[in-house]
C-alpha cells in the first residue's frame, strides 16, 4: 500500500502528540504524582509508536518504543519522576521532534544513539536514575529560544552545530585571554552562538576552569576539537553535536509553516486528552483563494447595489439577501483564517522553564486567553516579539530568587501572558512582578548612546519608555550576548506596527512591568474612510480616524509657518492630504471637510475636498514595480470599479 | 630540522632567559630584538618560524610591530609576551595578529607549550 499520501496528514498529527507531550511534561514536572498526565503521555507516546510504525518510519518507530517503555515504568511507579528522569524525557521529546522534521523532509536521520541510550539508562536501571545531569544536558537545556532559531536556520543552511566544552589548565594566567584566543581561533570557521557563562561573565574571569560554547560550522566535529587543541593551557576538550534543540523550534515552526508548505492545522490547537474535536486542516493556499474570491465577491456586490440604488428600488429586496448572504460568507471565510493564538503561546511554557532555569531564576508563566482568535497572518508574525519580550522578562525582568526574598517579594516570579478581544482588536499583555524598568539606567544609557544631552537629570517613565524603543537605544543583551544579534525593542515596535499594532510600556520601579500589544483581527479586510482629494478618492483606515469636523478658512492659524487648527483648546496641525499625496491642493474658498486623523499617537487635522462615507475595501498591496511608496499602504477597488489609495497615516506626514 | 625563533624584548635580561629555556628544547634562536622597529626589520631579514613579542619597547611597540609583520607576511606566528595586567593589551595583540600570549614571569612549560602548539 502507498502510504505516501498519508504523509502530511500523519506529520500533522504526530506534531500534535509531540506538543502534547511537551505540555504534559511540562504540567508533570509541576506535579509528578499526577497518574492522569503520565497515563496520557504514555498514550500519547504509544499512539505515535503506531503511526510511526505503520509509515515504517523505523527510526521514529524505535526511539517512541525506548520512550513509551521509561514511560510506561513510571505510571507502574517503577520508576521515581527525579529531575533527572523528566529530563532525559524532555530531551527525547526534543530529539523525536528533530526525528520527525527529518523524516518528513527526508533528509538524513542524525544519530541518536546517546538519546537512545539515555533512556534505556532509565529502564534497565531504574534505582541508578538519581545520578546527577550531564553537564551537555544542562547546556543544552540553556540554549534560549533566539539561539535555537539561529541554530535551527543553520542547519537548514547546511552548517552542523556543535557544543563545546573546554577545561582550561589550572593556574592559567589571563583566564579571559586565554578564552578569548578560543573565540578568536574558533571564530575562523565557525560562529559563536552562546556561550556558557555569558561572554560578559567569562570577560569578568567569573567562571572557575570550565566554558562551553555552541557554535555553527561548516568544518567537522574533530577539526574543531583540533583547533581548541591547538591552543595553549587547554587541559582537555570536549565536542558533541547538537541536534536537540533545534527540534524544538522545527516543530514549533513546523505548526506555522506547513502553511507555506503542507496542509496545516487551521485549529492547530492540540487536542489533548479526546481527540474527537473537531479538527479541520485546510491547505493554505485554497484558503487563500477562497479569501481572494471572497474579497471580488464584496466589491461586485458594492458595485451592484450602487447600480440599483440608481435604478429602480423594488429591486432592493432581492440584493438584500445577496448583501446578506456575501457578509456571511465573508466572515465565514475570514473565520477560516482566525487561528487561536495558543498556537504561539503554546511553545512559551517549555521556553520560559528552559530559559529560567539557565538563569537560575524560578518563574511561572500564567497563560490566559489563548484561545483568542486572530488572523493567521498575525499569528505568525506575532511570535518573534513576544519571545523578545518574555526574554527580557526573565532575563531583566524578574530578580534572582535570593533579591526577591530580601524585597519581600514571593521567591517565585511570575510573568502573565494574556490575550483577549477588544472591539475589533486584540490586546496582548506581558507584565511580570520583577524589578520594573530602572528609569536612572535608561538615561544614562540614553546620554551614552548619544540620545540625550548629557547633564540631563530628570528623566518621566513615559520617556525613558520611549528610549526603550528608540532604534539606536540597544538593550543590554547586545552587550553580553556574544554575537550581538540581540534584537532591540525598535525591531520589536517594528515588527508590531507593520501588524497596523500598537505597543505600550509601563512599568512601576521595583514592582512590575506590563507590554500591551495592540492589533487588529485581520489585514485583508478593513474598515476605511473614503474621502475625495483632487477628484480622487483615498481611503483612510478607520482605525486611525477620530472625528471629522467643518472649519472655515478664517479658522486656520499659523505658528511658524505650520498651519494649524484649534480643536477644543487644543492645537493640531493641519495638513492638506491632497498636497501630502502630491495631488492639486483643495480649494480653500468655502468650509472645508476636515479628518482628524491618529499618527503616531498625536493627532493631526487633513483638509480634504469631501467625505464620501465609510466602506469595507479588500486591501490590495502595490505592484512590486511601483514598490513601498510613503504614505500609502496599498489600493482598493471600490464599488465603481474605480482604484482608491489607501493612506498610511504613519508614514504620509514627516 | 630545528625551528627558528625571533626573541623580541627591551631588557637583554628577559632575552636572555627566553633564549635560554627556548634552545634548551630544541629550537634555535635566530636573532634578538630589542625595540619593535628591530623586530621588523629582522623577521625580514631572517625570516623565523617564530617569533616571540614584548608589547612595552621604545621606538616601536610591539602591537606596533605585529601589525607591520603582518603586513609582510600574513602566516607570521608571533606570540605575545606581556606582563600581569596588561590584559586590554595582550587582546590588542591578539586581534593584530599574534597566535598566542605569555605572560611573565614566564613558566618555562608554558614557553616550551606555546612554541610546540604555534609553531606545529
Amino acid at each position: 500500500m502507498d502510504l505516501s499520501s498519508f504523509k502530511e496528514v500523519f506529520a500533522a498529527e504526530a506534531r500534535d502528540y509531540l506538543q502534547s507531550l511537551n505540555e504534559d511534561l511540562l504540567r508533570f514536572e509541576k506535579n509528578p504524582h499526577d497518574h492522569s498526565t503520565v497515563d496520557e503521555m504514555f498514550r500519547a507516546a504509544h499512539s505515535l509508536k503506531g503511526m510511526a510504525g505503520t509509515m515504517g518510519f523505523d527510526e521514529l518507530a524505535e526511539f517512541t518504543h525506548e520512550m513509551e517503555s521509561v514511560l510506561d515504568l513510571l505510571r507502574t511507579g517503577e520508576l521515581q519522576p527525579t529531575t533527572h528522569v523528566i529530563n532525559v524525557l524532555f530531551m527525547a521529546v526534543d530529539t523525536l521532534e528533530l526525528l520527525l522534521e527529518q523524516t518528513i523532509n527526508e533528509v538524513p536521520i542524525s544519530s541518536y544513539g546517546e538519546q537512545i541510550a539515555a533512556l534505556r539508562a532509565l529502564v534497565e536501571t531504574p534505582q541508578a536514575a538519581e545520578s546527577p545531569v550531564s553537564a551537555e544536558q544542562t547546556f543544552s537545556a540553556e540554549l534560549n529560544e533566539f539561539n535555537r532559531e539561529t541554530i535551527k536556520q543553520g542547519i537548514t543552511q547546511g552548517y552542523r552545530a556543535f557544543a563545546v566544552s573546554v577545561v582550561l589548565k589550572p593556574k592559567t594566567i589571563l583566564k579571559s585571554v586565554r578564552v578569548y584566543t578560543v573565540f578568536q581561533a574558533l571564530e575562523q570557521v565557525s560562529t559563536i552562538v552562546q556561550s556558557n557563562p555569558s561572554a560578559q561573565d567569562l570577560e569578568d574571569e567569573k567562571f572557575d576552569r570550565q566554558f562551553a560554547l555552541v557554535l555553527l560550522t561548516k568544518e567537522s566535529g574533530e577539526r574543531i576539537r583540533q583547533i581548541v587543541e591547538g591552543i595553549s593551557e587547554i587541559e582537555s576538550v570536549s565536542v558533541e553535536e547538537v541536534v536537540l534543540d533545534s527540534s524544538q523550534d522545527q516543530a514549533d515552526k513546523g505548526e506555522e509553516e506547513t502553511a507555506a508548505a503542507l496542509s496545516t492545522p487551521i485549529s492547530a490547537a492540540p487536542v489533548r486528552v479526546t481527540r474527537q474535536e473537531p479538527l479541520v486542516r485546510v491547505e493554505t493556499e485554497r484558503l487563500d483563494k477562497l479569501i481572494n474570491l471572497v474579497g471580488e465577491l464584496v466589491i461586485s456586490r458594492t458595485q451592484v447595489i450602487e447600480l440599483v440604488k440608481n435604478g429602480e428600488a423594488d429591486r432592493m429586496g432581492a440584493l438584500d439577501q445577496l448583501d446578506r448572504i456575501t457578509t456571511e460568507l465573508q466572515y465565514a471565510a475570514m473565520s477560516l483564517r482566525m487561528v487561536p493564538i495558543k498556537q504561539v503561546f503554546d511553545r512559551f511554557p517549555r521556553m520560559v522553564r528552559d530559559l529560567a532555569h539557565a538563569r537560575g531564576k524560578d518563574i511561572s508563566l500564567e497563560i490566559s486567553g489563548e484561545t483568542t482568535e486572530l488572523d493567521r497572518s498575525i499569528v505568525n508574525q506575532i511570535g518573534d516579539p513576544l519571545v523578545h519580550l518574555l526574554r527580557n522578562s526573565i532575563d531583566h525582568g524578574i530578580e534572582p530568587k535570593e533579591e526577591r526574598i530580601a524585597k519581600g517579594k514571593p521567591p517565585a516570579g511570575t510573568i502573565r501572558l494574556s490575550a483577549r478581544h477588544e472591539g475589533s482588536h486584540i490586546l496582548i499583555e506581558i507584565s511580570d512582578d520583577g524589578q520594573g524598568l530602572n528609569v536612572e539606567r535608561i538615561r544614562d544609557k540614553a546620554i551614552e548612546r548619544g540620545l540625550l544631552a548629557s547633564g540631563t537629570k530628570e528623566l518621566t517613565m513615559a520617556e525613558a519608555i520611549n528610549f526603550l524603543f528608540h532604534p539606536g537605544f540597544s538593550t543590554a543583551e547586545t552587550v553580553t550576548d556574544l554575537s550581538g544579534r540581540g534584537v532591540g525593542l525598535d525591531a520589536v515596535k517594528a515588527t508590531v506596527e507593520s501588524l497596523s499594532g500598537t505597543i505600550e510600556m509601563e512599568s512601576e520601579p521595583g514592582k512590575s512591568t506590563r507590554t500591551t500589544i495592540k492589533l487588529p483581527l485581520t489585514l485583508a479586510i478593513i474598515k476605511a474612510l473614503l474621502v475625495k482629494v483632487d477628484g480622487e478618492t483615498v481611503a483612510i483606515p478607520i482605525q486611525a480616524v477620530r472625528e471629522n469636523i467643518q472649519i472655515e478658512p478664517g479658522q486656520i492659524k499659523t505658528i511658524q509657518q505650520n498651519e494649524v487648527i484649534m480643536l477644543r483648546n487644543e492645537v493640531l496641525p493641519l495638513y492638506d492630504l491632497a498636497d501630502c499625496l502630491g495631488f492639486k491642493a483643495v480649494d480653500r474658498s468655502g468650509p472645508l471637510p476636515v479628518i482628524i486623523v491618529e499618527v503616531r499617537g498625536e493627532k493631526v487635522g487633513f483638509i480634504v475636498e469631501d467625505l464620501i462615507g465609510q466602506q469595507e475595501i479588500v486591501i490590495k498591496s502595490l505592484s512590486s514595480i511601483v514598490g513601498d511608496v510613503k504614505g500609502v499602504a496599498g489600493a482598493t477597488v471600490l464599488g465603481n470599479g474605480r482604484i482608491a489609495l489607501i493612506i498610511d497615516n504613519s508614514t504620509l506626514i514627516g | 630540522m630545528a625551528k627558528t625563533v625571533l626573541i623580541t624584548d627591551d631588557t637583554a635580561f628577559m632575552r636572555m632567559t627566553l633564549r635560554n629555556v627556548i634552545e634548551k628544547n630544541g629550537y634555535t634562536v635566530v636573532g634578538e630584538a630589542s625595540d619593535g622597529e628591530e623586530a621588523v626589520a629582522l623577521y625580514k631579514e631572517l625570516k623565523p618560524d617564530l617569533v616571540t613579542m614584548d608589547i612595552t619597547m621604545p621606538k616601536m611597540d610591539g602591537i606596533t610591530a605585529i601589525k607591520e609583520i603582518m603586513k609582510i607576511d600574513p602566516q607570521a606566528k608571533i606570540i605575545v609576551c606581556s606582563a600581569m595586567g596588561q590584559k586590554p593589551m595582550v587582546i590588542e595583540a591578539l586581534s593584530a595578529g599574534a597566535k598566542d600570549f605569555l605572560v611573565k614571569p614566564f613558566d618555562a612549560e608554558r614557553v616550551v607549550e606555546s612554541l610546540r602548539k604555534i609553531g606545529s
